[in-house]
């Protein structure tokens, strides 16, 4: 029954007399070894990173952004130049032809079997270049994706951070106020929820007309819902927390401890929504050029660019092609970028 | 104590290492815990000390990324026509664990009431569940049987309860309901882990008394876990004191509390708050536990210990043994060490204990 | 449960009442009025103004209005099919919208909770990330992309399914729309059922059920899932409402002669009446599903459904 056999391991370390003495540690052991400072956003940052999704998606979204802003400068043609003698060219780049794809050639399918168009060839272009092909007006489709891109964007991101401001008061001072002023404004909140947003985008654009600021205004008025819950959301949890009681007690007015004390606690789910409301206006922004109300030629966005493409679908698919890539890519990398910030925000540690 | 020592639980030499994404945590390095029939064992430590682990290893319910390097866990059992067999469950796979040993002759009763039971299921149903999964038992006489339950832990209004859902009812009731569902298939051992913790101290004392009442009545065995002595003292037979994944003393209850050996056990000791004390401060024991993702050589408790040596940082103190029935792993029992007392307030208090115990008759 | 029910059906109520409130004013905006066509003349005018009530007050406008719209009579269309009585542009085409909107909801929400299902149960393998791309995909890109995608290879290219609706071959033509509208509810259920099952299976009550005996099936459906459900259903109004949306362009891009093409033709050749009507219903749709799923939510959930009665 006696266990007072030491146990013998591979590298034993035979203890000597001297090892039995008293150590000298009192200072030593009130030294906490396991507190390690560490700044909450560097956290999250280091969170955010390891999820490969997040990082691709946040690339993604700066090349695309780049291409944005570069691309229609890239080459020798304007988003709106037509020439009508060189209609719906395959796309064609130097260099990558060689290698038999994007030479030009286009291949179309019918009853009959495969048909080869060389437009190029056929009127001897030999020097002209169209990289993504050209649209039924002549008009240069890569400058015009990324021309798209960059009003696509444009109209998204406004839209989301007006969105942002807005709602987010909305939410901050109902959530804050509490009781009637609350009720009250939640009732209005379901109501105005309880109409589809593409509803009432497309009664809006119906009665204003379609333009770039126009679309920004009724994307505006229909996502606010979502950031303001949010917002609220997270009022009612900070809101009863000390730091707000004492600075209530130490006189601070209403605004100051909503806007000054618990917005930067808030930043983080925020800037989640408003990562995702993002792809929600790109993508009503498009459906809106689909059904007609979108932005007015010549200017173009992504969704004008794939409803125009969508008429020659079958007889010229190159021309969907680019804008419809953009797009998804666009909205799938927004995606992940609200996902992975939302995950690294909120951690739920699961592991023991 | 019982005359018959009959051995239900052996675990021997138990090591688990956890994988996490912030690299391998050795959670538990060595564990030997022993339970006779109609003992009551605790388990006590701080946070993260795993000794909540080591029973969930036991009940095969460990969670996914948790590896067994070593060890294992001798269960003895009998048979409905009264033959005895010895498993090792850590050899048994998971299917069979649930089958055979969860819920029919090992059962837990869980920390927090309020999250432990499913909020959609009335209790009645959660109850009756065990009975029907394992023994296929008819649902009138489940349902039967499910009401002695809620009775016998002491729920009135038994039957009209059993339709209630669990938000329905209060903390101590839904504890209750907990240890209902964990006597419903007539298990031999209950594993208790920190029952009441997350209740008012009126209750807890309810809650013990509920559990050391069934305990004489169905002659069965617990584990306690918990951190707070307080329950020890109120429960236990012998008692487990676990640190950083390693069992450091045990000993019976008169044993640990009257006379600890290990700097950790005095620490703990020394940490309850006693309302004669004269001392003006309250004792803490400096420092946090280890982080179990950097394994230091030597006693994992020598950072915080005051009358460390400086073996403890080299090597890992063996058991040694004060009694039959006493061990403490500390290089202080070594004939080599340094004769250390325990500090002065402790013994004061014991002193004091012991005098109160006296007055009150019983033995020491 | 009483109090909750009352508090939605009332919520319902006043919301659509502020519906046709917001609608009936932008009829007043509308440029174009139906009644300056030239071809009219004075005391033709004075007649149909009688006739619409439109020479009675804006109150009386308004009772009667919402009086038309509720019980169906919303009017003519004036550009698309000149007199023609809206309620009967409609009648043929909302069985064929709602037909392909319940396939696509149905094929969506068993696909993505399986989806989801598997990616929780089989967490952190191979199946779990397969089923997250396929879940993120779904979502980001818009469902007319997928009916381009789907119509172009399986539709022209391979020939497997008719590349427009027709009413000869419902249940073939149906397939391809179906698919492209159910890919974003599929994949929100699919990724919203994974996050709460992860949730669900780490908490305590399963551990309890675990430490009961219970394994397999029994565990998964009758603990995890249940619970899991709860909030589930509450996302399912709004995704279906998307399903709404994205009918729009999918029925432009399948030729398919529902509700969503109407709406397009309408607002395309601005025949407001025509848009308003439609809007109402829309509204009125989704609003009914919201109450629906709102009252259903109450009857899962027991938290709901009792109210706490003390010990």
């Amino acid at each position: 029954m006696s266990e007072q056999t030491i146990k013998t391991t591979q590298n034993a370390y035979v203890p000597t007399d001297a090892d039995f003495r008293l150590k000298d540690n009192a200072g030593e052991i009130t030294i906490d070894t396991n507190f390690a400072a560490q700044s909450f956003w560097k956290d999250v940052t280091i969170r955010f990173f390891r999820k490969t999704s997040a990082w691709i998606g946040l690339f993604l979204i700066i090349i695309i952004t780049v291409l944005a802003i570069v691309g229609p400068g890239m080459n020798e043609y304007t988003y709106s130049g037509q020439e009508l003698s060189q209609k719906n060219f395959a796309p064609r780049v130097p260099g990558l032809e060689k290698l038999g794809i994007f030479d030009g050639v286009e291949r179309m399918t019918t009853s009959s079997g495969t048909k080869e168009f060389d437009k190029y060839t056929e009127n001897n272009l030999t020097d002209v270049y169209y990289w993504f092909g050209s649209d039924n007006f002549g008009r240069d489709i890569w400058t015009r994706t990324w021309e798209g891109a960059r009003v696509s964007l444009i109209i998204a991101v406004a839209a989301a951070l007006i969105d942002m401001i807005i709602g987010m008061s909305y939410g901050l001072i109902s959530g804050y106020f509490g009781g009637r002023t609350d009720m009250i404004m939640q009732r209005i909140l379901e109501i105005a929820n309880g109409i589809p947003r593409l509803v009432i985008v497309t009664l809006l654009l119906l009665v204003l007309k379609p333009g770039m600021l126009t679309i920004i205004f009724a994307l505006m008025l229909t996502e606010w819902v979502g950031m303001s819950r949010i917002a609220r959301a997270e009022m009612l949890k900070l809101k009863e927390q000390e730091f707000v009681l004492a600075s209530r007690t130490l006189g601070a007015g209403h605004f100051f401890i909503i806007f000054k004390q618990i917005l930067p606690n808030i930043i983080g789910p925020i800037i989640t929504q408003v990562m995702f409301s993002i792809p929600t206006a790109i993508f009503t922004e498009a459906f809106l050029s689909f059904v007609g109300l979108g932005i007015p030629v010549p200017q173009c966005s992504l969704g004008s660019l794939i409803s125009e493409g969508f008429n020659s679908f079958t007889t010229h698919p190159f021309q969907i092609i680019p804008p419809v890539i953009v797009m998804a890519l666009l909205m799938l990398s927004f995606n992940l970028v609200a996902d992975g910030l939302r995950e690294a925000l909120d951690p739920k540690l699961k592991e023991m | 104590m019982s005359e018959t020592k009959e051995k239900i639980l052996k675990i021997n030499d138990l090591d688990i290492t956890f994988k996490t994404t912030a690299g391998p945590v050795h959670a538990i390095r060595g564990v030997n815990i022993d339970l006779y029939k109609g003992e009551t064992v605790a388990i006590v430590g701080e946070s993260g000390s795993g000794k909540s682990v080591t029973m969930k290893a036991a009940m095969g319910i460990l969670a996914s990324n948790a590896a067994v390097d070593s060890g294992s866990i001798e269960f003895t059992y009998s048979h409905a026509d009264g033959s005895k067999e010895t498993v090792d469950i850590l050899t048994k796979d998971k299917k069979w664990i649930r089958k055979h040993i969860n819920g029919k002759r090992i059962a837990m009763v869980f920390q927090d009431p309020m999250t432990s039971l499913d909020p959609t299921m009335s209790i009645g149903k959660q109850i009756m569940e065990g009975m029907i999964w394992h023994f296929k038992t008819p649902k009138k006489e489940a349902w039967d049987k499910a009401v002695e339950l809620l009775k016998e832990v002491g729920i009135s209004d038994a039957e009209k309860r059993m339709k209630n859902y669990p938000h329905q009812l209060s903390g101590g009731m839904r504890q209750r309901v907990v240890i209902a569902i964990a006597l419903a298939c007539n298990p031999d051992l209950l594993i208790c882990d920190e029952p009441t913790t997350a209740l008012d101290v009126t209750i807890q004392a309810k809650i013990i008394e509920l559990i050391k009442k069934i305990q004489d009545e169905r002659g069965i065995s617990v584990i306690y876990i918990t951190h707070d002595l307080g329950v020890v003292a109120k429960v236990a037979d012998y008692v487990n004191v676990m640190y950083a994944g390693k069992i450091v003393e045990k000993g019976t209850i008169d044993e640990i509390f009257y006379d600890p050996r290990h700097p950790y056990t005095w620490g703990l000791l020394s940490a309850m708050p006693d309302l004669n004390t004269d001392d003006h401060r309250l004792y803490t024991i400096p420092g946090s536990p280890p982080n179990l993702l950097h394994e230091k050589a030597g006693d994992a408790f020598a950072p915080r210990n005051r009358y460390a040596l400086e073996i403890d940082d080299k090597l890992d103190p063996p058991m040694f043994q004060v009694s039959d029935t006493h061990y403490a792993a500390t290089w202080l029992l070594d004939e080599r060490a340094p004769k250390v007392e325990m500090p002065a307030e402790l013994k004061a208090r014991i002193e004091r204990m012991k005098e109160e115990a006296k007055k009150n008759g019983s033995e020491l | 449960m009483k109090k909750y029910t009352l508090k939605r059906v009332l919520t319902f109520i006043f919301t659509l009442l502020a519906i046709l409130l917001i609608l009936f004013i932008l009829m007043q905006l509308m440029p174009g009025s139906p009644f300056n066509d030239e071809k009219l003349n004075e005391d033709m005018r004075a007649a149909l103004y009688a006739k619409y009530g439109l020479d009675k007050p804006i109150i009386v406008q308004f009772f009667n209005y919402v009086k038309n719209m509720l019980q169906g009579d919303f009017g003519v269309s004036y550009k698309i099919s000149k007199n023609t009585p809206i309620s009967q542009l409609i009648q043929t085409r909302l069985p064929i919208s709602i037909g392909i909107g319940g396939m696509a909801v149905a094929l969506g929400a068993i696909v993505g909770l399986l989806l989801g299902l598997l990616a929780a149960l089989k967490h952190n393998t191979i199946w779990d990330t397969l089923a997250t791309i396929i879940s993120v995909i779904g979502v980001s890109v818009p469902s007319y992309v997928f009916a381009l995608a789907l119509s172009y290879n399986f539709g022209f290219k391979l020939q497997w399914f008719p590349m427009l609706f027709s009413q000869k071959d419902i249940m073939g033509s149906s397939v391809l729309p179906s698919i492209s509208l159910s890919m974003f509810t599929m994949a929100s259920i699919a990724r919203f059922t994974r996050s709460e099952m992860l949730e669900v299976l780490g908490s305590d009550y399963m551990l309890l059920a675990e430490s009961k005996g219970l394994s397999g099936p029994a565990l998964i459906f009758r603990h995890a899932l249940r619970n899991a459900l709860i909030p589930i259903v509450t996302v399912l109004a709004p995704l279906i409402v998307d399903l709404m949306t994205g009918s729009l362009v999918v029925e432009k891009i399948f030729a398919i002669p529902g509700v969503g093409s109407l709406l397009v033709n309408a607002i395309q050749s601005n025949d407001y009446n025509v848009v308003i009507s439609l809007s109402f219903i829309y509204s009125a749709m989704y609003i009914a599903i919201m109450l629906v799923v709102d009252l259903l939510y109450g009857v899962i959930d027991p938290r709901i459904r009792l109210a706490k009665k003390g010990d």
